[in-house]
């Protein structure tokens, strides 16, 4: 086995801990099916574009969470699909899976990292830290990620997705590469990297009380 | 019984289960405790605001995320589910 078809295994691999990797859901891109299923694909890649758009766009002296109403018109698509179909009411297409997963994705990077900065662990994970709110009041109606904030983030996710699916069945692994990086990426930091660490700051927070 | 199927299913599979199969191990339960500390938040906050906590529960165990974004939206404001003072004495 060759250097790049050991990668291509492990991402493979990690995919399959996360996600059914069913062949007729999954997209193939540059020669090889991706490491997780159409959907996840666009929750990931959402996920990310949702904290390089937190970077840019995020209220810095808001206390608020994320405009609720458009987090909700962002999130619902994908709960609707899943469901449609998990009750037999339609089947959906990869495209739409892939649609949905990146509104989701998008629009839950703030909310989880506002929810991490509402939790006693604030400011206590790397990475996090750089981007979460000042001081984060729940009951403060001044939205920290703005209705105009997801808006732009909803237009940048179907620019994402209209490239995506114009790669979709190509032969040129560069694709693979590009969109598979970033997807283990995020499996990594959202699975493996994250639940250890939230883990890790509580303990001590729990013993240092002690 | 279904880890003696599932382990020997994943080491054939592939050489790379022991590398994370330790590590994955945990994902579930800590996200099981914050599913837990969320479900009792909301629950502690609807019954504060004199809503149906059990309601809201139940709600955002099925619907996760969106069903903990509805709740923000549709909640009482503080306050508001509080019985209403006594009149002053006459």
């Amino acid at each position: 086995m060759t250097l790049v078809e050991e990668i291509i295994s492990l991402f493979n691999f990690i995919g399959s801990l996360v996600c059914h990797r069913r062949p007729d859901r999954t997209l193939w891109i540059g020669g090889h099916y991706l490491p997780v299923c159409a959907r996840d694909t666009g929750a990931f890649v959402g996920l990310l574009l949702g904290y390089v758009m937190l970077l840019f766009l995020r209220r810095k002296e808001a206390k608020g969470p994320p405009n609720l109403y458009v987090s909700l018109i962002m999130m619902l698509p994908l709960w609707v699909d899943s469901f449609g179909q998990l009750f037999g009411l339609w089947t959906s297409t990869n495209y739409l899976r892939l649609i949905t997963g990146l509104l989701f994705g998008v629009a839950l990077a703030p909310m989880l990292v506002y929810a991490l900065s509402l939790s006693p662990l604030k400011g206590r994970i790397p990475l996090i830290r750089k981007i979460e709110p000042e001081t984060a009041v729940l009951d403060n109606k001044n939205s920290w990620f703005d209705a105009k904030a997801l808006c732009i983030s909803i237009a940048l996710s179907v620019i994402l997705f209209t490239a995506i699916i114009a790669v979709t069945g190509s032969e040129f692994p560069l694709f693979y590469w590009t969109l598979s990086i970033p997807i283990i990426a995020g499996i990594v930091w959202h699975f493996f990297v994250l639940p250890p660490l939230l883990l890790i700051v509580a303990l001590r927070k729990l013993f240092r009380k002690k | 019984m279904l880890l003696e199927q599932i382990i020997p299913l994943a080491i054939a599979q592939d050489e790379w289960f022991w590398l994370f199969g330790g590590l994955f191990c945990l994902i579930p339960l800590v996200w099981f405790i914050v599913g837990i500390l969320l479900c009792i938040w909301v629950y502690r906050d609807a019954e504060r605001r004199g809503m149906n906590g059990v309601l809201w529960l139940i709600i955002v165990l099925i619907a996760g995320i969106i069903g903990l974004i509805i709740y923000l939206i549709v909640r009482k404001d503080k306050g508001s589910g509080q019985a209403a003072p006594p009149p002053p004495p006459s």
